[in-house]
């Protein structure tokens, strides 16, 4: 059966607290008349309880305002910026785009030609401080070492007879 | 964009054959060499036990302690001029057992030949340019040492 509107609307204000006094009055003096109405506000106090019983209770960690400042913090962080104004390239910019590639690559190209040239094909390998040693005794060790900065090249031999190369007049140098 | 890139590679190239042939050139320049051999006692003391030594020039002596040897002190105990004509051979006794064969290669290159109590000990082909030094050094008595230290004379 479809229930009365006027009805139903009345004993939803009544259950609210909606109604003025005397309205109220009225109508619970209906209700103890009708069984339907009865009916329908026992309802209305189930549905009510049965929602606070079964609300969850969703507590923050934190104070109220300090959550929300998070979360307009993180919009905010995440809204894209406002585009800014690109300066205009200057003209020199093109050609700068344009042939510093190639140019790095010449420079590269002139380093491999002219610096890495292996010894005995071009006679300007020397040049680079490439030092050729070779020991004539069969017991003779050298060891090269090569100081750039201050354009010393060093070889030092280990043979057994070395300690006669400086004579000296002091006797604990002096070659026996 | 590759074509650009070929395109710089190539200039790279003919840059390379035609601005440095000149150096080359210059390089080439053959003429007799001017050099200065000195005979160096390395050592920890401050003084020589032999009055006739003297400490080495300081540039020498600056590019000596840039080595990585423990010696810092350098004694000129011999001295030696020697001019080597183009592709020609000289030889010159740095002390009674020590003597330097230096052969100019041209281009400012040296092939030098260390000979100890008239032994050859070991050949050094190496690029002087002037400024340079090119030493040559072993071990001496009573943890000292000795080098043979040739440049160009200026």
């Amino acid at each position: 059966m479809k229930p009365d509107l006027e009805l139903l609307l009345k004993v939803q204000a009544l259950h609210d607290g909606e109604l003025s006094p005397a309205e109220a009055e009225r109508m619970r003096a209906r209700l103890a008349g009708d069984p339907a109405a009865r009916t329908l506000l026992r309802e209305m106090d189930e549905v009510r309880s049965a929602l606070h019983r079964y609300e969850a209770e969703c507590t923050l960690p934190e104070s109220r305002e300090f959550f929300w400042s998070k979360v307009r913090r993180e919009i905010l962080q995440s809204a894209p910026s406002p585009a800014r104004e690109q300066p205009r390239a200057p003209a020199w910019a093109f050609w700068l785009r344009n042939f510093l590639p190639a140019g790095a690559l010449a420079l590269l190209v002139l380093t491999l030609i002219f610096g890495l040239r292996p010894a005995g094909i071009f006679p300007r390998s020397t040049a680079m401080g490439v030092v050729a040693v070779e020991t004539a005794l069969r017991d003779t060790g050298a060891v090269t070492y090569r100081d750039e900065a201050a354009g010393v090249t060093l070889v030092w031999l280990s043979f057994a007879d070395e300690n006669h190369f400086t004579p000296f007049t002091s006797p604990d140098t002096l070659p026996q | 964009m590759h074509a650009r890139w070929i395109i710089a590679a190539g200039l790279a190239g003919w840059l390379g054959a035609f601005v440095m042939q000149p150096v080359d050139a210059v390089a080439q320049t053959r003429g007799e060499l001017k050099l200065e051999a000195q005979l160096v006692w390395g050592t920890e003391d401050a003084q020589s036990p032999d009055p006739k030594h003297r400490p080495v020039e300081r540039e020498v002596a600056r590019k000596l302690k840039s080595l990585p040897f423990k010696w810092p002190h350098y004694f000129e105990v011999n001295r030696r001029s020697v001019s080597v004509p183009d592709q020609a051979e000289t030889t010159t006794r740095m002390s009674r057992d020590c003597e330097i064969k230096v052969k100019n290669l041209g281009r400012e290159t040296v092939e030098v030949t260390l000979i100890g109590k008239g032994e050859p000990v070991g050949k050094v082909t190496q690029k002087l340019p002037r400024g340079q030094l090119l030493v040559l050094g072993g071990n001496a008595e009573n943890f000292t040492s000795w080098f043979v230290v040739i440049k160009q004379t200026p």
